[in-house]
């Protein structure tokens, strides 16, 4: 078991993932746990957003409670245009914290759904200028296929909306993006619980993008904690081979293939 | 003169550099990044940029945030 | 990853040991594999093992489910039109090898008419055109022609024909082609230089890489196959679902389809390797529904009336009517041709055929607007 997931290696842009668990940071009571929230989880990327500094800044820096372990992704919250998505980017890679970067674009306020449109032409843009893109989709086929063309690193489509804790509401679109991207498919957005998590795994997801369910449980660290071993359990049950999963029982009505013993008399 | 910090109107001399801003505000630790009328200017030209009436500054830095 | 092109794909089963492969898969895997709803290209090679001949009802009940499920009960119906038989291949298989002394034939426009409206006749809306290999005698140009000439007939025009640059499916898909039809006929790489001596057909990989070509070029229907007997049928069979998955998942805006065609005499004089019995048909047959539930399964008339009937209520989509494999067959009747054909039921027939079945027969399955 445990060789099966040493080699078992997840790798995006150039870089070799410690796990399949990322974890964004926002809706934390307080950032002085983050530290031992992202340690419990053995996050392997940790995205953060980007923000007009307070205007007397005695407020503690997130990035001083990031390990140095994890890869840190900035992400373009607050965009609502590709060109407000761009420019979140270059300010993000001027923090000279790396070049990666997750598009979010969301015009959208009542269900903060994304622009799949807008996604893609600043995906196209930046992919351009050498960042790597990991752009987050409502889950959509051949969006994910131009965003696939356009150089994008791993797609990011989302489970349900952002924040709703609705589980796998999307899986009919996600099993045919994770079956027809040829890219890392990470799942983000709407997880709610570790066993929709390991649902998504056992789909065959890449790796699974969770902030909400664990910055509101009761015991954040712990349920971190649970979402690493519900990823792990779920890629597992990938590699191992799912067996039965339908219950296709075509009725038996006459025999299809009587014709071939009469043919044989 | 005026001019727009993070979307709010301040007085600073034709002395003031970014630099002077970014240590009042206990930022020029690096971790923080500026625009001045949307353009970046990187950290070594802080302490020789200085405003005209009217300039808009932007200090960003990062925060918690995974999705929206 | 997509390979850069089939032949690159292909390598990762260069090592693949069909034999000790098969040793392993018992009844009970086959049924495992069954009861899954997608299946991987290994769960597909199970479906082709020898142990899964004692699952041949279940497949074929699961074929049947899958087919109604993305198909309906609808077939298509087609029939080919030889326009040239003149051939500088030496297919060792083959009526028109260039070796054979038949008398052969390249029809001029007028007559390419007459054959037009003998088969529009029979409420044919598409029409496959074939030609033998001959850049003196059917050149690109040649095919071309024919195809503007057609539109006056038919709303879907494809192509058998021999491979094409991508210049050439350029042109073909500017011109109004919108179907192709190229059969690998042998994907060991072998196998196919030994039954493809001489003539530009003897360009293994050229041949290989035509069908992808067709689909960069804008194609909307590509059909591939192995012409089976050429080689072990299972290893082909599996390379022909492989390469169709390949194409599918690449080019998802083309439809893609597969043959399945057992070699039968003809008028040449060549033993096939490997036989394949009806049995082993309805396998391939199932297997290939199975593993790609949204793929076009085209038969051709070289299965008897009995096995046709047969085969479209359990996996066929498309299947031919009215055939005739000698150059000008629909105006002067048949004699001799390419292959010999062993059902000679026209189109109006196959029509009833298919109402009796439940089925309602298609004559054209699409039209572009332009």
């Amino acid at each position: 078991m445990i060789q099966m997931m040493n080699d078992d290696k997840l790798i995006i842009g150039k870089k070799i993932l410690k796990s399949r668990l990322l974890i964004g940071t926002g809706k934390f009571p307080n950032n002085k746990k983050m530290p031992a929230i992202i340690h419990a989880g053995d996050a392997a990327v940790v995205t953060v957003a980007l923000r007009r500094a307070n205007e007397h800044s005695q407020s503690e820096n997130i990035l001083d409670y990031i390990p140095d372990d994890v890869i840190l992704m900035p992400n373009t919250s607050g965009a609502r245009t590709a060109d407000e998505a761009i420019r979140i980017a270059h300010l993000s890679k001027a923090m000279g914290c790396g070049d990666w970067i997750k598009i979010e674009v969301i015009a959208d306020n009542r269900y903060l759904l994304p622009d799949n449109q807008e996604t893609l032409k600043a995906t196209q843009l930046l992919v351009k200028e050498g960042f790597t893109v990991l752009p987050y989709i409502s889950p959509d086929l051949m969006t994910a296929k131009h965003l696939a063309d356009a150089g994008a690193a791993a797609i990011m489509p989302l489970a349900a909306p952002i924040g709703s804790n609705r589980g796998l509401r999307t899986k009919e679109l996600l099993k045919i993006i994770i079956d027809e991207i040829d890219l890392p498919i990470i799942v983000d957005a709407g997880i709610g619980k570790p066993s929709e998590a390991a649902e998504c795994m056992e789909l065959g997801a890449a790796a699974i993008l969770t902030n909400t369910a664990v910055a509101t449980a009761n015991a954040p660290q712990q349920m971190a904690a649970a979402f690493s071993l519900a990823v792990k359990a779920g890629r597992i049950a990938f590699l191992a081979g799912m067996g039965r999963t339908s219950s296709i029982r075509a009725s038996a009505s006459s025999p299809l293939t009587g014709f071939l013993r009469k043919e044989a008399n | 003169m005026q001019i727009l910090i993070n979307g709010k109107s301040t007085s600073v001399t034709d002395k003031t550099t970014i630099l002077t801003i970014m240590q009042e505000r206990k930022l020029s630790n690096g971790r923080a990044v500026v625009e001045l009328n949307e353009m970046i200017v990187d950290k070594t030209a802080w302490s020789t940029t200085f405003f005209k009436e009217n300039d808009t500054l932007e200090i960003v830095t990062f925060m918690g945030g995974g999705s929206k | 990853m997509s390979s850069e092109n089939f032949l690159a794909e292909k390598q990762f089963y260069n090592h693949l040991d069909f034999k000790d492969f098969f040793a392993h898969v018992t009844p009970q895997t086959v049924q495992q594999t069954l009861s899954k709803e997608h299946l991987t290209r290994k769960d597909f090679l199970v479906l082709l093992s020898p142990a899964a001949q004692d699952c041949l009802e279940e497949m074929a009940q699961r074929s049947r489910y899958e087919t109604i499920k993305n198909f309906g009960y609808t077939m298509q119906l087609f029939t080919p039109m030889y326009i040239a038989d003149y051939c500088d291949n030496l297919c060792v298989y083959c009526g028109f090898n260039h070796k054979n002394t038949i008398s052969r034939r390249c029809l001029n426009m007028d007559e390419i008419k007459i054959e037009a409206a003998n088969i529009a006749q029979t409420g044919l809306r598409n029409i496959l055109i074939l030609t033998g290999e001959s850049q003196k005698y059917s050149p690109v140009d040649y095919i071309l022609e024919a195809v503007q000439v057609l539109h006056d007939y038919f709303d879907s025009i494809a192509i058998e024909v021999y491979s094409f640059s991508q210049a050439d499916y350029n042109r073909a898909v500017q011109a109004g082609v919108d179907g192709m039809t190229m059969f690998q006929e042998c994907y060991n790489k072998k196998v196919y230089q030994s039954l493809h001596p001489g003539g530009p057909k003897a360009n293994y990989e050229f041949r290989l890489d035509a069908p992808e070509r067709a689909c960069r070029a804008g194609m909307r229907n590509v059909n591939i196959g192995a012409l089976l007997g050429l080689n072990e049928w299972r290893e082909e069979a599996f390379f022909t679902g492989i390469h169709a998955d390949y194409l599918q998942h690449k080019y998802k805006e083309v439809e893609i389809a597969v043959s399945t065609p057992r070699i039968c005499p003809c008028s040449a004089d060549y033993k096939p390797l490997s036989l394949v019995n009806d049995h082993d048909l309805v396998q391939y047959i199932t297997a290939l529904r199975i593993f790609l539930p949204r793929a076009g399964l085209t038969l051709s008339t070289r299965e008897k009336p009995q096995m046709r009937d047969n085969l479209i209520k359990i996996g066929i989509t498309k299947i031919s009517g009215g055939v005739t494999v000698a150059v000008g067959g629909h105006t002067k009747g048949d004699d001799g041709g390419q292959f010999k054909i062993s059902d000679e039921r026209s189109i109006p027939q196959m029509a009833k055929m298919l109402y009796a079945q439940g089925y309602q027969p298609v004559y054209k399955d699409w039209q572009t607007l332009i």
